[in-house]
C-alpha cells in the first residue's frame, strides 16, 4: 500500500471535483445584526446554486462576501482553491482582484459609455490589445443578442437590454463563476420569463458556474441544478428544486417553495410503518393517514399541521363517491368560489370546520359554486409537522 | 457547529481591528493636513480672544474682550439680521429653485439643455461689479429700472439699499443659480415611473410634484437648504456695501467694522465669530446626520426618464425662465461692461457726455498690467487645480470610502464657513508670521495658492460631494467586479460622471481667487501682486472707473476659462454625460 497524504473525503455529495467556490461556517455581523450566520456551501462547477430566500434573510451579503464587497466576520471563503476572504488569517483578496462576473440588481451600466465601452472596460482593465477587444466585445454582444448595437449610448437603452449589457459586461472576460444578484427583478413579467430562459440557454452553453440570488421562487425553480433556502441568515435546506420542493425539511422551506396547505390537527395513532393518523381540526370530520417530516418526532395526542401542495389533492364531485364520504384520507368541503382563469378552474373551498383552502380544478368537469366535493389527499404526498 | 465556530474565531480578538494599511495612512494624513490649517489659524484667534492687551504689547490674559463682544446691543441686533435675511432668502431661493429644477430635469421645456447650462454660467459670475450693475438699476433715488418704473407707477418705491434689497442681491446673484445647480440633477434621475403613478391616480401636476416629487426630493432639498443657511453666515460684500447705507448690520460686517476700527478690535471680533462658529455647530451635525440617514442615490445605472409634457404651456414657462435669466446674467453683465466706458460710474446725466474710452486706456498702459495679468493668472490657476483635487480627494474619502475619520474630516470642512473671510485671513496671518517654522513661507505664491484654494472648501467639498452621493454604489462595484482597483475606477467611472460639477467647483475658485482682495493683501508680497490688489489700489485713490476695468478683465479670465473646460471636456468625450440634451 503506497500511503500518501489523507485524501480529504469528499465533502458535498456526488462531485469529488474541488468546488469552484466554497463558503466555509461564514458569518457576517453588521453591530449586533448577524446577516448572515453561519453559512457553509460549495458551488460545483458548471452548476447553477441559487440563494433563495426572503428580504433580508442575508442572501445579498453573502454575494457581497463572494466577490469581496463585504468582509467576512467569521469564516473562510475560498475561489478556485485559493483562500479569496478568512476571518481568521486576515487574507483578504480585493474584489478586483477576484475575476468574478456580477450583474448587479440596478445593472449598474456606466452612463458616460456607449455599450461598446461598457462591455470592453473588463479587458481594457486587463490590458487587453485593441483588436482582441473588439472581437471578444462584438461576439459576447452577439451571445446576448445586442449584436450591432454597440455604438449607442447606455442610456438609450430599454431595461431588457440594459439587463443584457450588465451580463455581456460580467461574461466578456470569461470569468469561472458568475454572481447574480436579482437580476431579473427590474423587468416586467414577460420579459422576465424571456431573459431567464436566454440565461439557462446562455447558461448551458458556455458551462459556467453560476451564484444566483433571487426571492422569486419560480426563478430559482426554473433556473437552478440546487437551490439554497436561506432564512434570518442561516440555510435552511441545500437540495435540487424537486428535493426542495417535494421533501422540505423545515416549514420555512415548505412555505417558502410553492404554495401549500396546511391544516392543523392532532396526531391519534402511530401506524408501524411510520405513518401517522392525524385527526384535522377537532376530529370530528375525519382522519388523515400521513408521512412525518424527517426532523419531527411525533406522539399520540401531539397537535400538529398537516400539509399538501395543491396540486396533489384530488378533487372529485361528492355524489360521485357515493357515501365514502370522509374516510380513507378523505374530506367534504363545499366550492365558495369558482373562478375560471383559462386553462383551469381555482376554487376556494370551506372546510366543514370553518377552514378555507384554495384549490385548483380541472376544467372537464362542469363544476358549480355550492357544490360538495371529496378531496381526497394521497397519503405519501400528506406531510406532517410539529405544530 | 459550535466548537467550529468558536474556533474560527481568535480568542480574544475583537471582531473588527484598525488595520493600518496604506490607505488608512493617507487618509489620516489628509485629516491631519486639512485639520491643521482650517483648526489652527482659528486656535491661536481663539486664544488670542483672551489677550486684552493693545495690539503689539504684551500679552495680558482676561475676558474683556468676550464681555464687550456680547455686551454690544449691536450684535444681537445684527446676528437678528443675519437670521432674518438668510432664512427668508434661503425659503425664496428653494422654492424657486425647486420650481426650475423641476422644469429643466422633468418637463419637455424647449431649449432645457440650454437654460441649464446659463444657470451653470451665473455661478461664475464675480459678485462685486454684478452688484454694482445692480445699484444702477434698482438705486432707490436714479436707479434705471425704478425710475422707469416710476413713469408709469408714480408711486413706486422700491431701493436697493434695504432689506428686501439685500434678499434681491442675493437671490440673483448667486442664490438661485446655485440651488438650480444643485437640484436639476437629483430630479433629473429620479425614476419618472413614480411621477406617471402619481398622475395615473388622478393627481394633478402640481399635485404630483408637491405630494411626491418634493417628498422624494427632501433630503437632497434639505440638504441643499442646510448648505445654504449655513454658508449664509459667512456672506459678506452684498450686505457690506447694501447694508452700509440702510444701516443694516449683519454679523459679518459687524466684525469687518470691530476689525477696521482704530485700534483694531482683534480681539472681540475673534470671540464674536468664536459664538458664532458654536452656535452653528448642531446645524452642522444635524446636516450630517441627515446625509448619513437618508438615501441620496439617485443615479442608480438603470434609467427609465420620461419627460413631462407641458402642452401649451411649454413657450410660456420657457419665456420666464428665459426671461428670469436676462436679468440674473445678461443685464447685469451688460451694465458691468458698459459702467467701464462711463465717466462717472452709473451717472447718465453728465453735461459734458457720459461716454469715454479713458477708462480703458489708463488700465491698459499701466505698465504694472502685464505682471499683475501673470500673477492672477499663477494665483488663480494655481489654486483651482489645488482647490479642486484636494476637494475631489476629501469628498471621495468622505462618501466612498469606510475611512474611520471620515465624519471628522466632513465636519472640519464645514468650519470655514462658519467664520467670515477676514476672520479666517487674520488667523492664517499670525500663523504664518507667529509660527517660526512657517515664517519663510510668508509672502510666497505657494502660500496664497493654498490659501486661497482653502477658502471654497465647504462649497467646493459639499458640491462634489453631493454628487458623488447621487451615484450608487454599485456603478463603483461593477467596476471593482470588472477587475478595475480603486485609482482606476476613480478615473474611468467616478471622475467622469461628476466633471460637471467638478468643472463649476474648479472655475467657481478660478473666479474667487482671481477676484480675491483679503487674503492676498495680507498674505502676499510686492512680487505676487494680482489684478484684485491692482483694483484695490485704484479703488483707493477714488478712481472707481478704472476699478471696474479690471474686474471686467478678471470676470474675462473666469469666462476663457470656462470656455476652456468646456473644449477641453467636450475633447474628452464628457459632455456625452449631459444626458439632457
Amino acid at each position: 500500500m503506497v500511503s500518501t497524504a489523507p485524501q480529504p473525503a469528499p465533502q458535498f455529495g456526488e462531485s469529488s471535483a474541488e468546488p469552484v467556490l466554497r463558503l466555509m461556517n461564514v458569518s457576517k455581523s453588521f453591530g449586533r445584526v448577524r446577516a448572515v450566520d453561519d453559512v457553509t456551501l460549495a458551488v460545483r462547477e458548471g452548476e447553477v446554486l441559487t440563494l433563495l430566500g426572503p428580504s433580508g434573510c442575508g442572501k445579498t451579503t453573502t454575494l457581497r462576501m463572494v466577490i469581496g464587497l463585504e468582509r467576512c466576520s467569521e469564516g473562510e471563503i475560498v475561489y478556485q482553491g485559493r483562500v479569496v476572504d478568512s476571518a481568521t488569517t486576515h487574507v483578504h483578496v480585493p474584489t478586483h482582484k477576484r475575476n468574478m462576473g456580477m450583474v448587479f440588481q440596478s445593472y449598474a451600466i456606466w452612463p458616460h459609455m456607449t455599450v461598446f465601452e461598457n462591455v470592453a472596460y473588463p479587458l481594457n482593465v486587463r490590458k487587453v490589445k485593441s483588436s482582441i477587444v473588439r472581437e471578444q466585445v462584438s461576439r459576447v454582444l452577439e451571445l446576448v443578442g445586442l449584436g450591432g448595437l454597440g455604438e449607442r449610448p447606455a442610456t438609450m437603452l430599454s431595461g431588457g437590454q440594459q439587463q443584457r449589457v450588465a451580463l455581456a459586461r460580467s461574461l466578456v472576460f470569461e470569468p469561472k463563476i458568475l454572481l447574480l444578484d436579482e437580476p431579473f427583478s427590474n423587468l416586467d413579467a414577460k420579459l422576465r420569463e424571456q431573459m431567464r430562459a436566454e440565461l439557462r440557454i446562455l447558461q448551458r452553453r458556455l458551462g459556467i458556474t453560476v451564484l444566483f440570488v433571487t426571492h422569486d421562487q419560480i426563478e430559482a425553480l426554473s433556473l437552478s441544478d440546487r437551490i439554497a433556502v436561506m432564512d434570518h441568515g442561516r440555510i435552511e435546506q441545500i437540495g435540487s428544486p424537486t428535493q426542495l420542493y417535494l421533501q422540505p425539511q423545515t416549514p420555512i422551506v415548505r412555505d417558502f417553495l410553492g404554495r401549500t396547505i396546511v391544516l392543523r390537527g392532532t396526531v391519534t395513532k402511530q401506524v408501524s410503518d411510520g405513518a401517522l393518523a392525524v385527526a384535522v381540526s377537532t376530529g370530528a370530520f375525519g382522519e388523515i393517514m400521513c408521512e412525518p417530516a424527517e426532523a419531527d418526532e411525533l406522539h399520540e395526542g401531539d397537535p400538529c399541521f398537516i400539509a399538501i401542495r395543491p396540486e396533489q389533492v384530488q378533487v372529485v364531485p361528492a355524489e360521485a363517491t357515493g357515501n365514502a364520504g370522509t374516510s380513507g384520507n378523505r374530506l367534504q368541503g363545499v366550492i365558495e368560489a369558482l373562478l375560471f382563469i383559462g386553462e383551469r378552474y381555482e376554487a376556494r373551498i370551506a372546510l366543514p370546520w370553518g377552514d378555507h383552502i384554495l384549490l385548483y380544478l380541472p376544467p372537464t368537469i362542469a363544476w358549480r359554486e355550492g357544490q360538495t366535493v371529496a378531496l381526497f389527499f394521497p397519503r405519501d404526498q400528506v406531510r406532517v409537522w410539529n405544530a | 457547529m459550535a466548537a467550529t465556530s468558536v474556533a474560527t474565531r481568535p480568542a480574544g480578538l475583537p471582531l473588527q481591528r484598525i488595520r493600518l494599511d496604506v490607505a488608512t495612512i493617507l487618509c489620516t494624513l489628509l485629516l491631519a493636513t486639512v485639520a491643521f490649517v482650517v483648526l489652527y489659524p482659528i486656535v491661536l484667534l481663539a486664544i488670542n480672544s483672551f489677550n486684552v492687551a493693545p495690539f503689539g504689547r504684551a500679552a495680558t490674559w482676561g475676558l474683556d474682550n468676550w464681555q464687550t463682544a456680547l455686551s454690544q446691543p449691536r450684535i444681537v441686533n445684527a446676528l437678528k439680521n443675519t437670521v432674518s435675511l438668510a432664512v427668508v432668502r434661503q425659503a425664496i431661493a428653494v422654492v424657486v429653485g425647486i420650481g426650475i429644477a423641476w422644469v429643466l430635469a422633468r418637463t419637455n421645456v424647449p431649449g432645457r439643455g440650454w437654460l441649464e447650462m446659463c444657470f451653470w454660467f451665473a455661478l461664475l459670475l464675480p459678485v462685486l461689479p454684478i452688484l454694482l450693475g445692480w445699484i444702477i438699476l434698482l438705486d432707490g433715488h436714479h436707479g434705471l429700472l425704478v425710475t422707469a418704473v416710476r413713469q408709469v407707477f408714480p408711486g413706486f418705491g422700491f431701493d436697493i439699499f434695504s432689506w428686501w434689497g439685500i434678499i434681491a442681491a442675493h437671490l440673483m446673484i448667486n442664490l438661485i443659480p446655485l440651488k438650480v445647480f444643485l437640484l436639476t440633477p437629483a430630479f433629473r434621475n429620479m425614476d419618472s415611473s413614480l411621477e406617471e403613478a402619481s398622475r395615473a391616480s388622478g393627481a394633478s401636476t402640481l399635485r404630483t410634484v408637491v405630494r411626491i416629487v418634493i417628498p422624494l426630493m427632501a433630503p437632497t432639498i434639505l440638504f441643499v437648504t442646510l448648505l445654504g443657511l449655513i454658508r449664509s453666515m459667512q456672506s459678506f460684500e452684498i450686505e457690506l456695501i447694501l447694508g452700509g447705507a440702510a444701516k443694516i448690520d449683519v454679523y459679518s460686517t459687524l466684525i469687518y467694522r470691530q476689525v477696521l476700527q482704530s485700534p483694531p478690535q482683534y480681539g472681540t471680533a475673534t470671540a464674536l465669530s468664536m459664538v458664532v462658529l458654536v452656535g452653528l455647530i448642531p446645524f452642522i451635525l444635524l446636516q450630517q446626520h441627515l446625509v448619513a440617514r437618508r438615501n441620496f442615490t439617485t443615479v442608480s445605472g438603470k434609467y427609465t426618464n420620461r419627460l413631462y409634457d407641458l402642452g401649451p404651456l411649454k413657450w410660456p414657462t420657457f419665456a420666464l425662465i428665459a426671461g428670469l435669466l436676462v436679468f440674473i446674467i445678461v443685464v447685469p453683465v451688460i451694465l458691468m461692461i458698459l459702467g467701464t466706458f462711463m465717466k462717472v460710474f452709473g451717472v447718465f446725466d453728465l453735461p459734458t457726455g457720459i461716454w469715454t474710452l479713458n477708462n480703458w486706456q489708463r488700465v491698459l498702459a499701466d505698465p504694472k498690467l502685464t505682471r499683475g495679468l501673470l500673477n492672477t493668472l499663477t494665483i488663480a490657476g494655481g489654486s483651482m487645480i489645488f482647490s479642486i483635487t484636494l476637494f475631489t480627494i476629501i469628498a471621495y474619502v468622505s462618501v466612498r470610502t469606510r475611512y474611520v475619520g471620515r465624519r471628522i474630516l466632513d465636519f472640519i470642512t464645514w468650519i470655514p464657513s462658519t467664520v467670515p473671510g477676514i476672520v479666517t485671513s487674520l488667523g492664517l496671518l499670525w500663523l504664518f508670521i507667529g509660527t517660526p517654522f512657517f515664517r519663510p513661507l510668508y509672502g510666497t505664491t505657494w502660500v496664497l495658492i493654498i490659501a486661497l484654494g482653502f477658502a471654497g472648501l465647504t462649497l467646493g467639498v459639499q458640491l462634489i460631494k453631493a454628487s458623488m452621493m447621487q451615484l450608487g454604489a454599485e456603478l463603483e462595484e461593477a467596476s471593482w467586479a470588472s477587475g478595475a482597483g480603486r485609482i482606476y475606477t476613480l478615473r474611468r467611472v467616478v471622475l467622469p460622471l461628476i466633471a460637471p460639477t467638478m468643472a463649476v467647483v474648479a472655475l467657481q475658485n478660478f473666479g474667487a481667487a482671481a477676484s480675491a482682495v483679503s487674503l492676498v493683501a495680507l498674505l502676499g508680497s510686492s512680487n505676487n501682486k494680482p489684478l484684485s490688489l491692482m483694483q484695490l489700489e485704484y479703488m483707493d485713490t477714488g478712481s472707481f472707473e478704472p476699478a471696474t476695468v479690471l474686474g471686467v478683465i478678471i470676470f474675462m479670465l473666469t469666462v476663457s476659462a470656462a470656455i476652456l473646460a468646456r473644449l477641453v471636456s467636450m475633447r474628452w468625450g464628457l459632455g456625452r454625460f449631459d444626458r439632457s440634451r
